[in-house]
């Protein structure tokens, strides 16, 4: 089974921003980003850097600002003031 | 000249001397010959420092050659056959052909004599070794033409000394050098124990020089350029590889209006003396490495939070730093609050550490939380684990925060 991106990215260092959450279970809930890029990666794992290392879930979230924020924006841009 | 040349040329007059139509035999040519001594040529020298108005000298001939045209200072004329015929300046004709019985010489007084050569038969010629050629004139064109499918001018000196000056003065010179060919190989080979100069001295408003591949000087060579030289690269890219060292010695100025200079690799910059650097810009930003690799997108920020942990519960945010670089730490801080309500106004104190390796740069504690920014950047070195951590020394449950920050390069 190949590595999934986000566990990747820890490995290649492509990333800026690394938090996780310490789970009651033991495991840690990790989501990592990227300056520039629209996507996220959370993924949960078990014994991060140790032999028995384990991604137990891994998720892509979309990291765009929303639609709506964008519009919003773009109105206020192009509107002159009152 | 050979006996059978001489010979058939001379059949047809030894033939009339003889009163015969009929082709003499050789043996009747040399008989000839023996008996009457012909006169096929002979020489007259003209003294040209005294001056001389049509001087008729009675001799006949075919032809003249003139063995010294250079020599006299002035112009030496010969009319031929008759005074009033037109006149040759015979220090510009090498060779005058035509039949005469006598002529007629004229000069004005300059300095040295003028020898001419005869020749009275038509079996005698003189063909002169050329030796100097030198065109003399207020117009003078002088256009070779070699036109053919294969050409082949080799020009083999050899001497134990050659000098080739060529000097071309003149107020205005084109000199076109056009070489066009499928394949052209154009080598100068200079060889010799000692080059003292070779010389290329170009003065001109302007020199263009396009050359589609590549130049290479190899060696240890020197270039100097003196003077106020300008040098204008208009596209593409300069690679300078220098293994050595580059000196600039002088005041120079070096002005770049536009674009991008990149140093890539480690690059020394060692500055002796004062060194001014004036920066005019409309906006200019000089940052320290931290704030400079966050502008650059390398900086790395991570955190790790863990609810309703009891007292000696900790978490911790980790890294393995990438293989082949190296990170920077910059800040790390801590936060600390209690999960209940009920334990909101007691104490909650946290104790924090930074791990690098197996070294404790720092070990923080604090009630509420810690925070710092290190001045003085922690380096962790490649594959190095860091780890930043926060426990819980409180007597309840608590949550626990932790974070750090830095750059990886």
């Amino acid at each position: 089974m190949p590595m999934p991106e986000g566990l990747r990215r820890i490995y290649s260092g492509e990333f800026n921003y690394l938090s996780n959450r310490k789970l009651p279970d033991g495991s840690f809930e990790y989501y990592l980003s990227k300056h520039g890029e629209s996507v996220a990666y959370r993924f949960r794992v078990r014994d991060l850097y140790g032999k028995n290392e384990e991604v137990l879930e891994h998720e892509i979230i979309n990291n765009r600002m929303p639609d709506h924020v964008r519009q919003r924006m773009e109105e206020a841009k192009n509107r002159r003031p009152t | 000249m050979s006996v059978e040349l001489l010979t058939g040329l001379l059949s047809g007059i030894v033939g009339y001397a003889l009163g015969t139509r009929e082709a003499p035999t050789e043996r009747e040519v040399i008989d000839f010959l023996r008996q009457n001594k012909p006169e096929f040529v002979r020489t007259v020298t003209i003294d040209t420092s005294q001056a001389h108005d049509k001087e008729p000298y009675n001799i006949a001939g075919i032809f003249i050659a003139v063995e010294n045209p250079d020599t006299p200072t002035t112009s030496v004329e010969i009319r031929l056959n008759e005074p009033e015929a037109y006149p040759m300046d015979l220090t510009k004709e090498r060779r005058i052909q035509a039949p005469f019985y006598r002529f007629f010489i004229s000069n004005t007084a300059g300095a040295g004599t003028l020898t001419l050569v005869i020749g009275k038969a038509y079996a005698f010629e003189v063909v002169e070794a050329v030796s100097n050629i030198k065109i003399t004139a207020q117009s003078v064109n002088v256009d070779i033409e070699v036109a053919g499918s294969d050409i082949q001018m080799p020009i083999d000196l050899q001497g134990s000394y050659i000098q080739m000056p060529i000097d071309i003065q003149s107020q205005y010179i084109d000199l076109d050098v056009n070489i066009k060919s499928q394949t052209a190989n154009v080598n100068i080979n200079i060889a010799a124990q000692t080059i003292g100069n070779i010389n290329v001295n170009i003065a001109a408003s302007a020199v263009t020089m396009n050359i589609t591949g590549s130049v290479s000087i190899t060696g240890t060579p020197s270039v100097t350029i003196s003077g106020t030289p300008s040098v204008t690269i208009t596209s593409g890219s300069v690679t300078a590889t220098v293994s050595g060292s580059v000196s600039i010695t002088g005041t120079p100025t070096v002005t770049i209006s536009s674009g991008t200079v990149s140093i890539s690799g480690t690059v020394t910059v060692s500055i002796s003396g004062t060194a001014n650097i004036d920066i005019k810009a409309q906006s200019v930003g000089v940052s320290i490495q931290g704030e400079w690799q966050a502008i650059q997108g390398t900086s790395k920020h991570f955190d790790s939070f863990a609810e309703d942990q009891a007292r000696q519960d900790y978490t911790t945010a980790h890294y393995q730093v990438t293989s082949g670089k190296t990170f920077y730490l910059t800040q790390f801080a801590g936060a600390i609050h209690a999960s209940a309500a009920a334990d909101s106004d007691k104490h909650q104190i946290c104790y924090g550490w930074v791990q690098v390796g197996a070294a404790y740069p720092f070990r923080l504690g604090g009630q509420g939380g810690f925070s710092l920014s290190i001045a003085q950047p922690i380096k962790v070195g490649s594959e190095v684990h860091i780890y930043v951590g926060i426990q819980n020394v409180s007597n309840h449950d608590c949550t626990l925060a932790c974070s750090f920050g830095g750059y990886e390069v």
